[in-house]
């Protein structure tokens, strides 16, 4: 077997309780439950392996990870083992103190999900009243000690067209980076796909937009955001590549390629609870299966793109073309291609199913 | 843009530091990571805050016996790309 390559950063879900009930969570639609989760010791020796092994960057997230309270002590253990560290979180119940005790923990970057630039659109979203006020306050507050800020943006269906008014908050919030992420098609955003996937001509409006804002706010504050897999033709590199820079961690401790790959049926992840790190990235079958190119089915493996994109979406090929092992659909050589538009025209103004345990 | 005249320095959340499993030096950036090479390090070092562009310019140069015609432009791309990138940002700003 060659040597694999150490990974650069992974996401620690700490949790998968949330205040919120965003329709396009990307935690599965079956949440594990607080007496599932791992404890404080098992996240600290998570850190330093991650470490040792390569990692440079963790993202703190679930879930909501301020529903630890031991976040401040995974924190310290984080920063002590030379991770760089993000937080990533609603930040609705994020206070001043706490932020205090984060900060002084190591905290090297805070980033801060908002759901629309309209408050009572964005508390309808995210299943909460005042929660968009909140994370305002909240933000204001991270920029306020110094800390690095980024936003981000689920787009989708209903608030899209809104996307101005999105990097305009943004930047009176002081944000260093905005991210327009189109919501992603597995777990929540699955079932809820007829509600949430924009009209073509919302995304096209949408990327001239960002593009004309990106050139004007150069050096103040920047925008990532690319074009989403329904209206491509060729696929992304999911994850840069299976096993190859990143990995997640679940709130039980499964070490996974991808926070979607237990949509995966007959994939068994390795657990950190009884097997190390090194093992589960290097020599797990669920990392190997689809890592490098040797899984490829045609026409990826003959593609000169196959180690640009990796093949793309294996939780995407499961959802759209069936098989996880297939030809990612949104690239337009996949048999399946057509039911990635065929999903958008069938898409209208249904009601959302919340997120909920 | 960075003009002659802004003052580059790290910007909020970027850090320097070495990577041992890759035996780098590394650019710890929020959710991104740059490696640079020998030239782009002895940059960054002059990116303090105080000294401007130009400055930077003239620093660089004397640093590999050259003159500030000469590497110029290629330290201005630098800058740009590196704010860009979000590592620097302007401190007069």
């Amino acid at each position: 077997m060659p040597a694999v390559d150490p990974p650069y950063a992974f996401l620690a879900e700490l949790t998968h309780r949330c205040p919120l009930a965003c329709p396009y969570c990307s935690n599965p639609l079956d949440l594990a439950r607080a007496a599932s989760e791992l404890g404080t010791a098992d996240w600290g020796r998570i850190m330093r392996e991650a470490a040792e092994l390569g990692a440079m960057q963790v993202h703190l997230s679930g879930g909501e990870p301020l529903a630890r309270r031991d976040l401040e002590t995974i924190l310290v253990d984080a920063h002590r083992a030379g991770l760089y560290t993000n937080l990533i979180t609603a930040a609705v119940s994020l206070s001043e103190a706490r932020l205090d005790r984060l900060a002084g923990a190591g905290l090297d970057h805070v980033q801060i999900s908002l759901q629309d630039a309209d408050a009572p659109a964005a508390d309808w979203v995210a299943g909460m009243q005042g929660a968009h006020a909140r994370k305002l306050r909240a933000a204001a507050a991270v920029r306020a000690r110094g800390l690095a800020l980024t936003l981000n943006v689920v787009v989708h269906r209903h608030n899209l067209d809104r996307i101005e008014e999105v990097i305009e908050l943004a930047l009176d919030a002081g944000a260093g980076r905005l991210e327009i992420a189109h919501a992603q098609y597995h777990g929540w955003a699955l079932a809820n796909r007829a509600a949430l996937l924009p009209r073509p001509d919302q995304v096209r409006r949408a990327m001239a937009v960002v593009a004309a804002q990106t050139a004007r706010l150069r050096g103040r504050m920047a925008i990532d955001h690319v074009l989403p897999d329904h209206m491509a033709v060729r696929p992304k590199a999911c994850m840069g590549g299976w096993g190859r820079r990143f990995f997640v961690v679940t709130p039980d401790g499964r070490a996974m390629p991808c926070h979607a790959a237990a949509t995966i049926p007959d994939m068994v992840f390795p657990s950190l609870r009884d097997t190390s790190l090194r093992e589960a990235w290097g020599r797990s079958e669920a990392f190997q299966r689809f890592r490098g190119t040797d899984w490829m089915p045609d026409p990826c493996r003959s593609c000169e793109r196959r180690e640009i994109d990796w093949g793309g979406c294996r939780c995407q090929a499961l959802a759209m073309a069936g098989a996880a092992a297939a030809t990612d659909p949104a690239c337009a050589l996949s048999p399946a291609h057509g039911r990635m538009a065929a999903a958008v025209a069938a898409a209208g103004n249904e009601d959302f199913r919340p997120r909920r345990f | 843009m960075l003009t002659a005249e802004a003052r580059p320095r790290l910007a909020p959340g970027v850090r320097i530091q070495r990577d041992e499993a890759r035996d780098a030096w590394l650019v710890q950036a929020p959710e991104r990571l740059v490696y640079p090479d020998e030239v782009a390090m002895s940059v960054l070092a002059l990116c303090n805050g105080e000294r401007t562009v130009h400055a930077v310019i003239e620093d660089a140069a004397r640093e590999y016996g050259e003159t500030p015609d000469t590497v110029g432009d290629d330290v201005r791309a630098l800058l740009s790309e590196l704010e860009q990138y979000g590592v620097l940002v302007d401190a007069g700003r």
